[in-house]
């Protein structure tokens, strides 16, 4: 079953979703279900022989078109929603050993195009206040399926992440009349240590306080909310930064690496958030070639991260394993 | 830099049996814009590494 529950102590919805409990799990090549199916084969979610990207509802959604009745009641203290919103997978290519990071660039394109299309679409529905796309890649992030391939989630709040991003956002602009995210770019670029990627419409770099040592967020110059907002030179543009962003990281340490990648776009709640600034935030979980960043005590516990290495030096590393 | 929008994708949706959709993205064929990443063409005369 599925719904929301308030947490009171941090303020933050919780969604529970027990029927995911049993959702594919790491299947073999010949039974991935995200696959074009093969003649004679068993059916997989892609009922065609070939695509360009495909997007379908998750079939072990945490959110729902038509949410079931929460199992339990609420209280004033703990109140308990149904979970509304859609879940949806993201089919990057129907070639099952590619990475985002091998797509051809026009492939890439696409792709931006259809997260730009689903934000629009989903950011629509009454119930959605936020539309967020993100790509959970490698084993050590969690994924149960290999083939390339992202999600999107919409959900009927303002997740806790995102809320303080846009209070932040809106606060930089009451006080400063600008853009907090233009405001650091701009700081980045002055001071040049930590900047990783520079193209005429994009710029990557990592944050002056990374949580994650390899962590990289990458923004437009142009001040603007949505990726529906950009210019096709802009989503070009896009395209080939993340390409070489991301063949930087597979040469980091040899391996294609993992990471968890974030899509943040201005919420689609009705309300104006002038001041928010779109931008794709990266988190590789390696700290070395063999050793991982694991969230334990006083991240888990308390919030605060540790991190073990310095953003200025490990810009400058990610810089020598861009392709030239 | 190309101010223009992008172009729109072709969506194709297929309704299924459980209640799900399926949706198929496409977009028309066009030349790709120029790459300015990409190296430029060799000119003629230029010595082969």
């Amino acid at each position: 079953m599925s719904e929301l529950r308030w947490n009171p102590l941090t303020e933050e919805w919780v969604i529970t979703a027990t029927h995911r409990q049993d959702r594919t799990f790491l299947p073999p090549r010949e039974h991935c279900p995200l696959c074009p199916t093969r003649p004679g084969g068993p059916p997989t979610e892609i009922d065609r022989p070939t695509f360009e990207v495909a997007v379908f509802e998750n079939r072990f959604p945490s959110l729902h078109r038509v949410p079931p009745t929460p199992e339990v009641d609420g209280t004033d203290l703990t109140p308990v929603r149904p979970a509304a919103g859609v879940c949806e997978v993201v089919v990057y290519t129907p070639e099952h050993d590619a990475t985002l990071a091998s797509l051809p660039r026009r492939q890439i394109e696409h792709l931006v195009g259809t997260w730009a299309h689903r934000t629009r679409e989903l950011g629509a529905r009454p119930e959605v206040e936020y539309v967020f796309a993100f790509e959970n890649k490698g084993e050590a992030i969690g994924v149960t399926l290999h083939h390339p391939h992202g999600q999107i989630y919409a959900y009927p709040f303002l997740p806790p992440i995102l809320r303080r991003e846009v209070a932040a956002a809106a606060e930089h602009l009451s006080r400063h009349d600008s853009c907090l995210w233009c405001d650091l770019a701009d700081q980045e670029r002055r001071d040049g240590r930590r900047i990783v990627v520079e193209t005429d419409a994009w710029q990557a770099s990592v944050p002056f306080a990374a949580r994650w040592p390899y962590e990289v967020h990458l923004a437009p110059r142009r001040h603007v909310g949505w990726l529906h907002e950009l210019t096709r030179g802009e989503v070009s543009d896009l395209a080939g930064v993340l390409q070489r962003l991301l063949k930087g990281y597979d040469g980091l340490f040899g391996f294609s690496l993992p990471y968890v990648m974030a899509i943040h776009q201005r919420p689609t709640d009705g309300a104006d958030h002038a001041g928010y600034h779109l931008h794709v935030e990266f988190y590789p979980p390696n700290r070395s070639e063999t050793k991982l960043k694991y969230l334990a005590g006083s991240e888990a516990g308390a919030g605060a991260f540790i991190n073990d290495t310095l953003p200025e030096e490990t810009a400058a590393r990610l810089r020598e394993a861009l392709p030239s | 830099m190309d101010d223009t929008p992008p172009p729109e994708p072709t969506v194709e949706r297929v309704d299924r049996e459980d209640g799900r959709y399926l949706l198929y993205f496409s977009w028309p064929d066009e030349p790709a814009p120029p790459n300015p990443s990409d190296p430029p063409e060799p000119r003629d005369g230029d010595a082969d590494e």
